[in-house]
């Protein structure tokens, strides 16, 4: 599935005839000629929808998504949602933030890049040649890596046909201790006004690495206003889908069986924790770590995992990124011993 | 062993299929870019960005643009 179908029925205007009276409608399948910065998105998606005036300022925007699938994160009816409320807030003349000041096309980049394509360039092209560019200014893998967080990072679940509307709030989570709760209606995060998930994921893209985000919400007509504190590693989330990301995506090139119960009870470790003994092959980036065929391999960085071998290698692609060194944990000859290993 | 007549077609062979296999998917994502434009435009939607912006501004209407990369 690539929203193929959601797509199709948006084409179709399926249930959102009226409110798209409202608008003047464009469909662009290119994006080699727009301007990134106004259309400033998550561009590993393969959809999204824009609200803006005549003078490019945004309204808002519709769109987005998570590991899970393209079309966990929309509906007609969440659509119909955000172009009402876009549609309300051109009527009623809201201030908007400027257009960007200055502009960048895709085909520059492509051009400044030294590429020489000449094909259609896809939305995850512009994503790698942005981090390329980024990459060589010196920025880090992670600031690369973990863009467009979604709000469940601070405990915050959405309703899809109400994208403003909070769902559920995590227990003990940041949005539960700054006093959220489900039934609200979001309003500004970070500065942006939010009348999607898709407002959501920028606003938090925006956010630090560490440090705080102001969020307004309403409940029953009141206004009320917290801060959210961003604790290091928040904006972390599952990047396997991204085609943009394949690059950074890290394996732990650690293959081999599961102990049995009896082996883990002999060797003192708990029956659900990972321990895996480690195959004759070794891997190159192993090797280099001084990792043997035989060893007992429990996990990375003083973490206790309860898993088995083959979710370990789903757990680290998740977890870290090519160029991290990590600590792998391990017991020889009866003995553990704690390697450094950079993952590739 | 094939002699040089027969290895000469199967090597033509695989480079017709090669091409022919290039040249389907091309043209499949042409088409189906050529066929969603069609049915967009009988909807009402335009593929002319900077147009759009000046019906917008005449007629006073905000726009709603749907970005869609076509894999």
């Amino acid at each position: 599935m690539d929203c193929r179908e959601f797509d199709e029925q948006v084409v179709r205007l399926e249930g959102i005839e009226q409110v798209a009276d409202a608008f003047v409608r464009v469909r662009l399948d290119r994006i080699a000629d727009s301007d990134l910065n106004v259309f400033e998105f998550d561009y590993d998606v393969t959809m999204m929808i824009f609200f803006i005036d005549a003078d490019e300022r945004v309204l808002g925007r519709y769109g987005g998504r998570d590991a899970r699938g393209p079309d966990t994160r929309q509906s007609l009816a969440g659509l119909k949602y955000a172009m009402q409320q876009a549609v309300d807030a051109y009527r009623q003349g809201l201030d908007l933030p400027p257009r960007p000041k200055t502009s960048t096309f895709a085909r520059q980049l492509m051009d400044s890049n030294g590429s020489g394509r000449r094909g259609c360039i896809h939305c995850h092209d512009v994503k790698e040649m942005l981090n390329a560019r980024q990459a060589k200014q010196g920025v880090a893998n992670s600031t690369l890596a973990w863009r467009y967080p979604l709000p469940e990072n601070l405990g915050l679940t959405l309703e899809i046909d109400r994208g403003n509307m909070v769902k559920k709030v995590a227990v003990d989570s940041v949005a539960a201790a700054a006093g959220l709760k489900a039934g609200d209606l979001l309003e500004l995060l970070n500065g942006v006004r939010v009348r999607s998930f898709a407002d959501v994921q920028y606003a938090l893209d925006k956010a630090p690495a560490e440090g705080a985000v102001p969020i307004a919400w309403q409940r029953q007509g009141r206004m009320l206003k917290a801060t959210l504190p961003l604790a290091s590693g928040w904006r972390k989330t599952n990047i396997l889908w991204r085609p943009s990301m394949y690059k950074m995506i890290a394996s732990p090139r650690l293959f081999g069986d599961d102990l049995t119960e009896d082996e883990k009870t002999s060797l003192g470790i708990g029956g659900k924790r990972l321990a895996f003994r480690q195959k004759d092959s070794v891997s190159t980036q192993a090797r280099a770590a001084g990792i043997r065929a035989g060893d007992i391999i429990l996990g990375f960085d003083g973490k206790r995992l309860e898993m088995d071998a083959y979710d370990f290698q789903t757990y680290v692609r998740r977890e870290y990124l090519a160029g991290d060194t990590v600590q792998v944990e391990l017991i020889r000859d009866g003995k553990p011993l704690t390697l450094p290993m950079k993952l590739h | 062993m094939l002699d040089n007549g027969r290895m000469r077609t199967v090597l033509f062979a695989l480079l017709a299929w090669g091409l022919a296999t290039t040249c389907a998917t091309d043209a499949m994502a042409q088409r189906g870019r050529g066929q969603s434009r069609a049915t967009a435009s009988q909807q009402g939607w335009s593929s002319n960005y900077q147009e759009s912006l000046a019906t917008a501004r005449r007629i006073d209407k905000p726009l709603m643009i749907v970005f869609r990369c076509i894999p």
